[in-house]
């Protein structure tokens, strides 16, 4: 059932496939040139691809300054290694897989500095206090979906966040991932039904003033396939 | 049997919320759902929880395209990169420049020193061809000095115990090799001339 998938563009989709802006040189030519010297060549994919980079990057760091020097990175990587870049593939889905790794490693890094810092003894262990206001309240919808995000595991995290918050095709996860398409759409299936359940459960945990709306939640209840 | 249907659709349905399904698979498990209503209330969470993270999308990270341009930045890197790659690439021929410049120091050196040598052999050999009983490959080298009685210069042989010395015993033809060391032809009594 799963391999019944859709394969035309899904609406709303950027495609890394698309031709530029203004119908400029394929980025098969651009890379090309690169090749054979043209620095500006390589500026204009820099351009072509640094805001949608940056993008998926902040959504991995959350940190706007360190996403910049994250981008920066991955397009000096992509031009060390254009000479292993194979041109019968697409350039955009192998940018954004460096680009990808580069943010992943930042976070398992930090994660393991911050990870003896959270269990240190010095941390004081005090517990909530009931009078005062619960914290969680003070939190905006992209704050609880971070959270939410971050207590599902890295492969299926990463897989919702390319395609639900950053709208990239399955084949293009797939190519960015280097995983079979199949595969991605098995983890994204997972990572949606995870994430509603953590959702909901966070939700459950908070008094009924304090739960986030979602516009087109109340007309849910009326909007599923039953004609 | 029924359950494992509905575990078949739920996967199904994750996709079918974010549109990630084809029309037939599609069209089957809308099918599914209006028929049972434990699937019905899935699928109603999980557009929840698309819709969340639908607004999300439309929240977050805000004001991408108000950044400036990396180009400067990695231009500037890249130059210094495309520079240590010259450099390296310069570096790369270095050992074999090195060496070839070596060869020919050696060649040019050990040119120099066998020179002299084959030359006075040859000259002594033509000039000295005729009644002089000593072997064609122990002639003593002649040198040329000025005489100080009329202006015919003198030949004077160099003394072929300086040569014996260097040349091996029973050689008669001797050649000189690379380990032999020409310069004491140029010691003796002679060495001032």
């Amino acid at each position: 059932m799963i391999n019944r998938i859709r394969t035309m563009s899904e609406p709303g989709t950027q495609s890394l496939e698309s031709p530029p802006p203004g119908g400029g040189v394929s980025d098969a030519r651009l890379v090309e040139a690169v090749r054979k010297g043209d620095h500006d060549a390589f500026g204009e994919l820099v351009k072509r691809y640094e805001g949608r980079l940056m993008s998926v990057l902040l959504r991995f760091v959350r940190d706007r300054e360190l996403a910049r020097d994250l981008s920066q990175e991955t397009f000096l990587r992509v031009y060390e290694r254009l000479e292993q870049f194979d041109p019968s593939r697409r350039f955009g889905p192998w940018l954004f897989r460096i680009g990808v790794n580069l943010g992943l490693d930042y976070m398992r890094r930090r994660k393991r500095r911050l990870w003896p810092l959270l269990f240190s003894e010095s941390r004081s262990e005090t517990p909530p206090d009931p009078a005062s206001a619960d914290p969680r309240t003070q939190l905006d919808l992209e704050q609880e979906v971070r959270f939410v995000l971050e207590q599902i595991p890295e492969h299926y995290r990463t897989v919702l966040v390319l395609r639900d918050l950053e709208n990239f095709s399955s084949s293009e996860i797939a190519a960015i991932l280097n995983r079979k398409e199949a595969t991605i759409r098995w983890r994204l299936a997972e990572a949606r039904t995870r994430f509603e359940q953590i959702w909901r459960r966070r939700q459950a945990e908070r008094s009924p003033e304090d739960r986030i709306a979602v516009p087109g939640d109340s007309e849910e209840e009326t909007d599923h396939v039953d004609e | 049997m029924w359950m494992s249907k509905c575990q078949k659709y739920r996967q199904e349905l994750a996709l079918l919320v974010g549109q990630d399904l084809d029309m037939v698979a599609q069209v089957e498990a809308e099918r599914h759902v209006a028929t049972c209503p434990d699937c019905r209330v899935h699928l109603q969470s999980l557009r929840s929880g698309q819709q969340v993270l639908q607004q999300a999308r439309t929240q977050s990270p805000s004001n991408v395209a108000e950044e400036a341009s990396v180009w400067g930045g990695v231009s500037r890197q890249i130059r210094v990169l495309d520079e240590r790659a010259g450099r390296a690439n310069w570096r790369g021929w270095l050992p074999a420049v090195a060496l070839a410049a070596a060869c020919l120091t050696v060649t040019v050196i050990t040119t120099d020193m066998l020179d002299p040598l084959r030359l006075n052999s040859s000259r002594t050999v033509g000039e000295m061809s005729g009644g002089s009983n000593t072997p064609q490959g122990l002639l003593a080298p002649n040198r040329t000095v000025s005489n100080p009685v009329n202006s015919q210069p003198l030949r004077v042989p160099l003394p072929t115990s300086d040569l014996q010395l260097n040349q091996p015993e029973n050689e008669s033809n001797w050649i000189p090799r690379r380990g032999d060391r020409p310069q004491r032809f140029n010691t003796g009594p002679f060495r001032s001339l």
